[in-house]
């Protein structure tokens, strides 16, 4: 059989097989279901999402949620990182920080909301902060522990061979560091945005905040729109994916760009 | 050259910070004697009501009067609208309202705890709950015999008023009916008597036209704040307006003038559901138009205040405390629980 294994498929046709499978199986299902208020055929989900995209309220929804989730994730990330790099030079850091970075990762996003929802109202914050909030807090203990574990498995011969060859600091970070720290890095931005998004619509959800995606989620489900919920959850995902896509290609970017140095 | 320089920017800075100064204290004068001035001139009126209201039924008959609201610039009424109670009632434990709308049983839950100053002025919804069937059988209260009933509410008012209305037909809610509340929310209960997995359910409006718009096999075969009446002698209240005790105190005219718009609104909304609905979708109270226009008569929107409020509201309450004292909390209200006007 390793005749069959040496064939080379186009990656565009193994996509338009992976595509073909899943939505075959969602036909399947749906069919199976019966009804298409409990699950619609993906040809009236994605006819709705053409409706839906025609509509001005949905990019305004979009960019609302959008910033929020952007906005969030950077400074998630950035507070992650921070702590991450403290907790390392610094056991008594680490030690503060670690059981509040495992609080954090295992309280339900739920109780969080209601949490921060609380903390806005009573401070006087506009209540859109909730979500912010809210994607701050998912966000900081992905970054922290993807970040923490990949400084702590930095290569110390590498540093003495450095040491030896006196580099500068910056040298260090960019051809030591960063290098070693990237892998993590990446599936720590990539893990971060896939919560983000989740966490962010969430809290849009419970807290029904005017003009974003959690909102608009929120009402077709209680008028019975299987379809638009549905077109809607598309929206979350692919805008998911084209950020984790993104965020992929700048790091590619960065390696290309590091080896012309 | 130097400190001749130096001494002279000195100069310049202790200038400039006094002047400053004096500027600073002139504005904080002017605004003292304003505030004095506004206080003399219009001692009853707060410059802002803050008024909290729900999505849905509970919001309906406030339509009018917000949206009269929206399109005066002088309006000292400030709305906000809110996905569920839960959210209402946290503002109201902050102090930041002077009136609400909640329903009865938290509005009673919060007077008893102690930590909020409030007092119902008015009800404004009596019930909101229907019995729908996915075919034919259901065409009386008794005809809900040896069925199952699927609901949501369970351990709270819904659950408490469709024991009460079965018990009051003689039937026994534990032996003669399955009562089945494994449902987490409304949303997903309507989802299954839609599609055709539930034959019986009782749910609460908008729900119930959001499934009528769905599907002809649904119809409602029991309005159960109509079933309430025929057993009982006073009503099934589900939805207040509460009022926060210092604002009622400081403001009472601003307040009567409030309760008199408000009523009027409840009017016109009852006897133009078809405009009103636009306007009910519009702020955003229900989300379609056409969703509000059929639902509006099977809201139950009423304008209850003063003694008939009062002796219905205690009654209902008794019924929930019978149910569950915890649900009102923990006794009937007293006195000072009803607003008189």
């Amino acid at each position: 059989m390793s005749w069959f294994k040496k064939i080379k498929i186009p990656k565009p046709i193994l996509w338009l097989i992976a595509a073909i499978f899943w939505t075959a199986i969602w036909y399947f299902a749906a069919f199976r279901m019966g009804n298409e208020l409990f699950l619609p055929y993906p040809h009236t989900v994605f006819l709705s999402f053409g409706k839906l995209v025609q509509e001005g309220e949905f990019w305004h929804a979009v960019w609302q949620s959008m910033l929020t989730v952007l906005k969030g994730s950077l400074i998630g990330c950035a507070l992650g990182g921070i702590f991450a790099v403290l907790a390392s030079l610094s056991k008594i850091f680490c030690a503060i920080v670690s059981p509040l970075v495992t609080v954090l990762r295992a309280t339900p996003v739920a109780s969080f909301i209601i949490l921060v929802y609380v903390i806005v109202r009573v401070n006087d914050f506009a209540i859109d902060t909730v979500a912010l909030l809210i994607v701050i807090i998912m966000v900081i203990p992905i970054l922290y522990s993807n970040l923490y574990s990949g400084i702590a498995s930095f290569d110390k011969g590498l540093d003495e061979v450095a040491n030896v060859y006196s580099f500068t600091l910056r040298k260090k970070i960019v051809f030591l560091w960063f290098p070693q720290i990237k892998p993590f890095l990446i599936s720590g931005v990539i893990n971060a945005i896939g919560f983000a998004w989740k966490a962010g619509v969430a809290a849009e959800v419970i807290c029904n905040l005017e003009n974003t995606i959690g909102q608009n989620l929120a009402e077709s489900k209680s008028n019975l729109e299987m379809d638009r919920l549905f077109a809607w959850t598309m929206t979350v995902v692919l805008l998911s994916i084209f950020f984790e896509c993104l965020v992929k290609r700048a790091f590619q970017k960065k390696r290309k760009e590091m080896k012309q140095a | 050259m130097k400190r001749l320089l130096s001494i002279f920017m000195l100069l310049v800075l202790l200038v400039s910070m006094v002047a400053c100064g004096s500027e600073t204290e002139q504005t904080t004068a002017t605004t003292t004697t304003e505030g004095n001035g506004t206080e003399n001139y219009d001692p009853v009126y707060a410059d802002e009501v803050r008024i909290l209201t729900l999505k849905g039924p509970t919001g309906m008959g406030m339509a009018n009067v917000w949206n009269d609201a929206k399109f005066d610039s002088e309006s000292k009424y400030k709305f906000t609208i809110f996905p569920s109670p839960d959210l209402v009632k946290e503002e109201i434990l902050f102090g930041k309202y002077d009136i609400a709308a909640l329903p009865t049983n938290v509005a009673a839950a919060l007077y008893n705890s102690g930590k909020a100053d409030l007092q119902v002025v008015a009800v404004n919804t009596l019930g909101v709950l229907h019995i729908v069937e996915n075919g034919n059988t259901v065409t009386d209260i008794n005809s809900l015999k040896g069925k199952t009933i699927h609901a949501t509410g369970g351990g709270s008012t819904p659950e408490f008023i469709l024991r009460y209305v079965l018990e009051q037909n003689g039937i026994d809610p534990d032996k003669d009916v399955t009562l089945d509340f494994s449902y987490a929310n409304h949303d997903d209960l309507a989802n299954l008597v839609g599609g055709g997995a539930v034959k019986i359910a009782m749910l609460p409006e908008p729900n119930v036209t959001a499934v009528l718009s769905k599907t002809k096999d649904v119809r409602v075969a029991l309005d159960l704040t109509e079933e309430w009446r025929k057993v009982s002698d006073f009503d099934v209240m589900q939805g207040c307006i509460v009022v926060r005790k210092a604002f009622a105190e400081e403001h009472p005219e601003q307040l009567a003038e409030f309760l008199d718009e408000y009523r009027a609104s409840v009017e016109y909304v009852n006897q133009n559901p078809n405009i009103a609905a636009g306007v009910i979708a519009g702020l955003g109270i229900i989300p379609k138009e056409a969703l509000a226009k059929q639902a509006i008569p099977r809201c139950n929107i009423v304008y209850v205040d003063g003694e008939e409020m009062q002796e219905s509201l205690s009654a209902f309450l008794n019924v929930l405390y019978e149910a569950d004292a915890k649900s009102i909390g923990g006794k009937n209200p007293d006195e000072g629980f009803y607003y008189k006007r």
